[in-house]
């Protein structure tokens, strides 16, 4: 029972972070806040910035303009956090005393070099440090979780499950 | 069963985050120098040595009090 919890927080949790790296560092504020279902009022118009004609605001209910200096029109956006909320403590697996004998799973979020950064590290963990057996596996691509099958294989063959976030 | 997550510098602050939302703030970290994406294998390769470093200290680090029983 403990195995299982653990082995199904970990993809929930990539998951959520490739989630989070495609809207905050890659999409912006904007996209972000549409995600979390910012309400899109069909009374507002997008606003542009002074001067700017390539910069629209994506969340049309969420922009104001303060006029209250004159002559300076500036647009404001509500920008929420992608972080999202706590969630409960759940279980967690003790750590392995060493890696000597162990069976090691990575899933790869195919990402572009960890395949390659799993092959090198992979083998510097059986050469150096006794790891008996690396296994390796793939994601369909990173926007995904890993499948039930692969989660069931990782469970039930390895002491220790590697996976990756960023890129 | 245990777990690491190997992630780079940029996203250590969302790493931190995602583990406390998603209740595993214990969850080791296995940082890497940023990018990993568009190295050249000798880049890949010191970041795999440093992937490997990292988890061995974490298993070599003190244990943690266990935590507490779910309701």
């Amino acid at each position: 029972m403990r195995s299982a919890c653990t082995a199904i927080s970990v993809p929930l949790l990539f998951q959520a972070v490739i989630r989070l790296e495609c809207l905050a560092a890659r999409c912006g504020p904007e996209v972000a806040a549409a995600w979390h279902g910012a309400p899109l009022l069909p009374e507002a118009r997008p606003k542009q910035y002074p001067g700017d004609h390539t910069r629209q605001a994506l969340v049309p209910g969420d922009v104001t303009t303060d006029e209250s200096d004159e002559g300076d029109t500036m647009a404001k956006i509500r920008v929420l956090s992608p972080a999202g909320e706590l969630r409960a403590r759940v279980l967690q697996a003790p750590p392995l005393p060493d890696l000597r004998g162990k069976t090691v799973g990575f899933i790869d979020n195919r990402k572009t070099n960890f395949d390659t950064l799993v092959d090198i590290m992979g083998k510097a963990l059986r050469e150096q440090y006794g790891v008996a057996q690396v296994i390796h596996r793939q994601k369909a691509h990173a926007a995904v979780g890993a499948t039930p099958e692969v989660l069931a294989e990782m469970a039930r063959t390895c002491d220790l499950v590697i996976t990756g976030s960023g890129d | 069963m245990p777990a690491a997550l190997v992630t780079t510098t940029a996203f250590r602050t969302l790493a931190d985050n995602e583990r406390q939302a998603k209740g595993v703030p214990d969850l080791p970290l296995l940082m890497i120098d940023h990018p990993l994406g568009g190295e050249k294998i000798e880049g890949v390769t010191a970041r795999a040595a440093q992937a490997a470093q990292a988890l061995v200290d974490a298993i070599a680090a003190p244990a943690r009090p266990a935590p507490p029983p779910r309701a």
